[in-house]
């Protein structure tokens, strides 16, 4: 049996990694006696499907993952013994079932939105007055092209972030982004962050939903958790 | 000061600071009467993998009037960060800075963390001598195997704990609230005036020395300002006496008699990192009569007392559901030596096995190591072969006692290797006692005679039929004499001589044939030093201290150079503690603290290494006489009736 569950990962949980996080999920269900599906092979592992990993120190109010259970649950039922098997700061807010025909929300979502808040008392410092951080906003938002430096394992890397922003405002003091997530390409809040003339660690970042997009109309998206 | 999370944001592994995990205990401050502070002076994924650690957090959590929570030594960029906001150490569970606890229990696993422990002390604002503690101070506590030589950090504690602390715990709280009596308001106010009797507690007219010398009447508790030490003008000492009335002059460990009568911890924390040993862990048996004459832990863990397999089943099963983990790893000083070894693995994996939950055994010996066994733990999970000859001759086996034929490992490998494995790690010690180079090269002849073993064995092709060639790692560590051991009077080889053994191996061991690794000699001649230090010893620390040393154990950050400046400083000679024969009759800082174990028993021990003679395994063949029985009235007690050592025997 497939079910989908949507999860809020809050700010008990907000520095565990995604290798953490998909081990607590395996830990809780064992916890939940609820039993999940192995996969068959050398390295036989349960079958679970987080949809997108969340960098540490960001929280989000909604994630979706999918697990494949050996037996059928009732999804209310499913919702209440993870629940009580899961540690402070993630909990999961629904879950159905979901057809084997339905697209994986893990290999089809293109997108996320965020919001971000500047962290309580370093106002000043993260340089939030209204008024700059709007400029900033339409600064970007006008140019063509704003190429930041990525850095990994492998070395630095050049990459044009802004087609990969979808949108961006800033209205009450909330910076909100919708930035591209999959295979077409990732724009990480802490990068846009920077191109923005920020110092990310000024700021506290919520995921709000991950999305699929319907086409070239930025305005046309399904939710990951409707797929 | 910047709030926490941008603190956090600076770091890596935020979530060692953060706490909030599965299990962990919180309480309300204002609804207990005692604080406890429980510190593991490394980072969080070495102190939450110890076990010792969950006891006493488990032990403290079950009163009603204690809060016990953990403290880990911040890695090197948080403590940077924490300096430059002038953020205090702090629990885990509240956040609550480390000096408003009543105590703070800091475990002395090894001598390379002592600079952690001064470092963990100054990050929390509580004055590092003990001496300079005033009445809002924590008391300060040590346990652990370096307890049992505390005297390098005596002059830090105001406690120290020998034994194992699951009951004694309880008999230190029970006096402190004797000596502060109840709480008449809120918790913090009352507790910052603990010793003051500014508000508050009734207590502690007789200030923070009336707690000690109530203390130091509870079995197993020793309170090193007690006891005044004298030196002789050769700098060994002269004396250990006590210096207050009715102070012991030795203070003897505490042991728990029987396991299954004690409480286990059924829902210990579930970290969300992953740290060393992250999975459940039951502890079958204490204690290890092997007898290895340079290993201190079968000295001060004496006798052995198991756990019935029925009551590692029962823990096991709880600890599966309230955990979550696909491990169960049976823990001791040496578990193929548990009685009932065989049958407790086959139920658990029957039991356990087809939900995925997999058995695993950290420390099998050559001896003890059942190859049929060794294939049940393999069906669920795989793991590498590890053997720990120790020596590379038998003569030098038999010096150390540690009674592992040429035979036994080679029947072993050959076993293993014909089971599907490629993959075997040796250890070794160099610079034992009456060790040659021709002991060294002992180590190079067993590793080609492995090699042979496997090209003899034959099935060497992989799960889609690829060749598998040997994959064989030597190890060697070197050996330091410890404390309370046969050994204690031996001399350690000085670092020349253990950088000459090391390169003989370097050269001599094929590379073809396996891969060696070998330990930082300086860092053991550092331990060596502490090992068998005594109180002035102190000094040193604090300049090691002051010069940035911590972390020692941990090689980029262990600072040789910085050590030897604060042994000069201190007006100190390393080489007078490591490197120097003790005769008998002299005076050993560690005197006046017993394992149970009779002096007399270690010297016969020693006598018997240098003329290379073997001793048995009490659970075998009969007493031995170490006393440690008699001495302590505690048993030896095989749950199983110590078949299954005979039939190795």
């Amino acid at each position: 049996m497939r079910i989908r569950a949507e999860f809020t990962k809050g700010d008990g949980a907000r520095y565990v990694s995604h290798l953490d996080l998909i081990r607590t999920w395996e830990r809780a269900m064992r916890r939940a006696g609820l039993p999940v599906a192995m996969s068959q092979g050398f390295n036989p592992h349960p079958k679970m499907a987080p949809t997108s990993s969340l960098p540490v120190g960001q929280t989000s109010r909604s994630e979706v993952i999918e697990v494949t259970l050996t037996e059928p649950v009732d999804p209310a039922e499913f919702t209440r013994r993870v629940n009580a098997a899961m540690p402070g700061g993630l909990r999961v807010t629904r879950a159905k079932e979901v057809s084997d025909e339905a697209a994986s929300p893990a290999s089809v979502v293109s997108g996320a939105m965020y919001e971000a808040r500047p962290v309580e008392g370093s106002v000043e410092h993260a340089g939030a007055d209204p008024g700059s951080v709007a400029g900033a906003v339409r600064r970007f938002l006008d140019a063509g092209e704003v190429v930041v430096t990525r850095k990994s394992d492998k070395g630095e890397r050049r990459v044009d972030l802004r087609p990969l922003v979808h949108d961006l405002s800033f209205e009450g003091g909330v910076l909100r982004m919708t930035l591209a997530a999959g295979r077409e390409g990732t724009a990480r809040p802490a990068d846009l962050l920077t191109a923005l003339g920020f110092d990310p660690a000024d700021w506290t970042v919520e995921r709000t939903g991950l999305y699929r997009a319907d086409g070239p109309d930025p305005t046309k998206w399904t939710a990951a958790w409707d797929l | 000061m910047a709030p926490f999370e941008r603190i956090l944001s600076q770091v890596t592994k935020p979530a060692r600071y953060t706490g909030g995990e599965w299990n962990e205990v919180r309480k309300d401050h204002d609804a207990v009467e005692v604080l406890f502070a429980l510190a593991f002076p490394d980072v969080y994924e070495i102190g939450m993998s110890h076990l010792g650690l969950r006891l006493l957090y488990h032990e403290l959590n079950r009163r009603p009037d204690t809060a016990a929570e953990r403290v880990f030594s911040p890695w090197v960029d948080m403590e940077k960060t924490m300096r430059q906001e002038g953020l205090p150490l702090f629990a885990l569970e509240s956040r609550t800075p480390v000096g408003e606890f009543d105590f703070v229990g800091v475990t002395l696993q090894y001598e390379m963390s002592f600079t952690n422990i001064l470092n963990l002390l100054d990050l929390s604002g509580i004055p590092l001598l003990a001496a300079e503690r005033g009445p809002d101070d924590p008391f300060v506590v040590a346990g652990g195997p370096c307890a049992f030589n505390p005297e390098p950090v005596a002059d830090f504690f105001d406690l120290v704990v020998l034994g194992e602390g699951e009951e004694v715990i309880h008999d230190l709280v029970q006096a402190y609230l004797e000596w502060r009596g109840p709480r008449r308001d809120g918790g913090r106010r009352a507790r910052r005036a603990r010793g003051a009797g500014a508000d508050g507690a009734g207590a502690a007219k007789d200030g923070r020395e009336g707690f000690l010398l109530r203390a130091a009447a509870i079995p197993g508790v020793y309170v090193p300002a007690f006891y005044d030490i004298t030196y002789r003008p050769d700098g060994c000492l002269e004396s250990i006496r006590p210096n207050r009335p009715g102070v012991p002059e030795v203070v003897h460990k505490r042991v728990v008699r029987n396991l299954d009568t004690l409480d286990y911890p059924t829902d210990p924390i579930v970290p969300f990192l992953d740290i060393v040993h992250d999975r459940i862990m039951v502890e079958v048996f204490r204690g290890c009569t092997r007898g290895c004459r340079f290993c201190q832990a079968g000295v001060i863990y004496r006798p052995v007392r198991e756990r019935s397999s029925k009551k590692v089943k029962g823990l096991a099963a709880d600890l599966v559901r309230k955990t979550g983990y696909n491990e169960i790893s049976l823990t001791s000083l040496s578990s193929g030596d548990y009685s009932t070894i065989a049958g407790t693995l086959r139920d658990l994996i029957a039991e356990h096995g087809p939900a995925g939950v997999g058995v695993s055994l950290p420390s099998l010996r050559v001896d003890s190591f059942d190859v049929a066994l060794a294939e049940e733990v393999q069906k669920v999970r795989k793991t590498g072969l590890t053997f720990a000859p120790e020596a590379g001759t038998q003569r030098l086996r038999d010096v150390i006692n540690k009674n592992v034929t040429e035979e036994d490992l080679m029947r072993t490998a050959r076993a293993a290797f014909n089971s599907g494995w490629n993959a075997l790690k040796l250890y070794f010690m160099i610079g034992l006692p009456t060790e040659t180079d021709e002991d060294v090269l002992g180590i190079v002849d067993l590793a080609e005679k492995i090699g042979r073993v496997y090209a003899e064995a034959g099935q060497h092709r992989g799960p889609r039929g690829n060749r598998r060639p040997l994959r064989l790692t030597v190890s060697t560590s070197s050996f330091v004499p410890k404390a309370h051991t046969p050994f204690q009077w031996e001399p350690q080889t000085p670092l020349e001589g253990l950088r000459q053994k090391q390169d003989l191996l370097r050269h001599r061991l094929p590379r073809r044939l396996a891969e060696y690794n070998w330990h930082d000699a300086e860092l053991s001649f550092i331990e060596g030093v502490f090992a068998r230090g005594d109180r002035r010893l102190g000094r040193a620390l604090l300049e090691a201290h002051r010069r940035g040393c911590h972390f020692d154990a941990w090689s980029d950050q262990f600072k040789f150079g910085a050590w030897m400046e604060s042994f000069a400083a201190a007006g100190l000679d390393p080489a007078f503690y490591a490197n120097r024969p003790r005769a008998y009759d002299e005076v050993l800082p560690w005197d006046h603290l017993s394992s149970g174990v009779a002096r007399e028993f270690l010297i016969e021990e020693h006598r018997k290494a240098m003329a290379g003679e073997t001793t048995t395994d009490c659970r075998a063949e009969g007493c031995t006489l170490c006393e440690v029985c008699p001495t302590l009235d505690v048993d030896l007690d095989l749950k199983g009736g110590g078949d299954a050592v005979a039939d190795q025997g």
